[in-house]
């Protein structure tokens, strides 16, 4: 009997042993969870956190890049010197940006994980560049068409010039100055043209995808300095052929 | 009845006058132009017409050709001045 209740005790306190060692792996499983729970937890509220402030910063890009595209229309439709047909040709691929742009912030609004934010994001500065490419690319149109609008303009302007002068050297006047001066304006025309008509096909031939955008556009822009230098110094060929006018008419047909 | 004689005396008069001021000013006429006609000035001494036509319209299209180039500069300056403000950093990729 006594032996019995020995053995019995010992399986007792085996018993207890058991359930005190596996009371602890229970309370070590549930903290494990609820760790797992925890972490997970602050996990989806940083992503969350993340998402809001991707979103916000996706919108503000994407609302800065419209805003300045706008305005590039609203010069673009303002110009006084560009013909119908330069102004919708120019202002579509401002349009096409916009509007891609516009569906690109819809997708980002319902963008639901972080990834998809920053892929989107990225998007806007890659697929546009408006700063890059875009934006520069237009303004340096719209600029070429006005030169080359004026330069065309002057043409026909200098034809009549050389008319009047013609005429003067049929009444034996002394038109040397002049011819010399208005020579010196069509060569500059010509010069401008030249420059002008290649720099508008590089400037065309220029997409978001082309790698050495910012030579061509630094390169354009050193020609368009020089056009300006030429249509000034055309301005000053005029002054002195309004002075070398006034003269030759004064004076006594030349014997 | 005196009066009204008077009157008529004076209204008559007046119109004498004038007459004879309008014949006296057409007679001047007159000779002005038979004086120019007797005399004409030489051609090649008058200013010649078709060279005043061709200084108007000289002036005239240079200054069209200048007013172009210079409503053109200005509006230049403008645009080349946005070109060159445009922050091409807003399109870098760093940190996205």
């Amino acid at each position: 009997m006594k032996k019995y209740i020995v053995v019995f005790s010992f399986l007792i306190l085996m018993l207890l042993a058991a359930r005190s060692s596996f009371a602890k792996d229970a309370d070590n499983l549930t903290r494990q969870a609820q760790n797992t729970i925890n972490n997970s937890s602050k996990a989806a509220v940083k992503e969350q956190e993340q998402i809001i402030k991707l979103k916000q910063q996706g919108d503000k890009m994407i609302d800065q890049r419209i805003a300045s595209l706008d305005k590039l229309i609203a010069r673009i439709d303002n110009d006084k010197n560009l013909t119908s047909d330069e102004k919708t040709t120019l202002s579509l691929d401002v349009q096409n940006a916009i509007n891609g742009l516009t569906v690109l912030k819809t997708k980002i609004a319902g963008d639901t994980t972080s990834v998809d934010l920053k892929t989107d994001i990225k998007q806007i500065v890659t697929s546009y560049k408006v700063y890059e490419i875009l934006e520069p690319k237009m303004r340096i149109l719209v600029i070429i068409d006005n030169l080359q609008d004026i330069s065309n303009r002057l043409g026909p302007l200098a034809q009549k010039l050389q008319i009047f002068i013609d005429d003067l050297k049929g009444q034996n006047k002394n038109v040397s100055d002049l011819q010399i001066l208005l020579d010196d304006i069509n060569s500059n025309l010509s010069a401008i043209n030249t420059k002008l008509s290649a720099d508008k096909t590089a400037v065309m031939n220029i997409s978001v995808n082309t790698v050495n955008a910012k030579d061509v556009f630094v390169s354009v822009r050193k020609d368009l300095a020089q056009v300006r230098a030429l249509f000034a110094k055309i301005r000053h060929d005029i002054a002195l052929m309004r002075e070398d006018f006034k003269g030759v008419l004064t004076v006594s047909p030349t014997k | 009845m005196a009066n009204f004689s008077t009157s008529r005396t004076i209204i008559f008069a007046v119109f004498a006058i004038a007459l004879l001021i309008v014949v006296f000013v057409m007679v001047s006429n007159k000779k002005g132009v038979q004086v120019v006609n007797q005399s004409p000035l030489p051609i090649s001494q008058v200013s010649p017409t078709v060279a005043n036509v061709t200084s108007q319209n000289a002036n005239k299209v240079m200054q069209e050709t200048d007013s172009a180039i210079q409503q053109t500069s200005g509006q230049l300056d403008s645009d080349l001045n946005s070109l060159d403000n445009i922050d091409k950093t807003q399109d870098s990729t760093a940190g996205l």
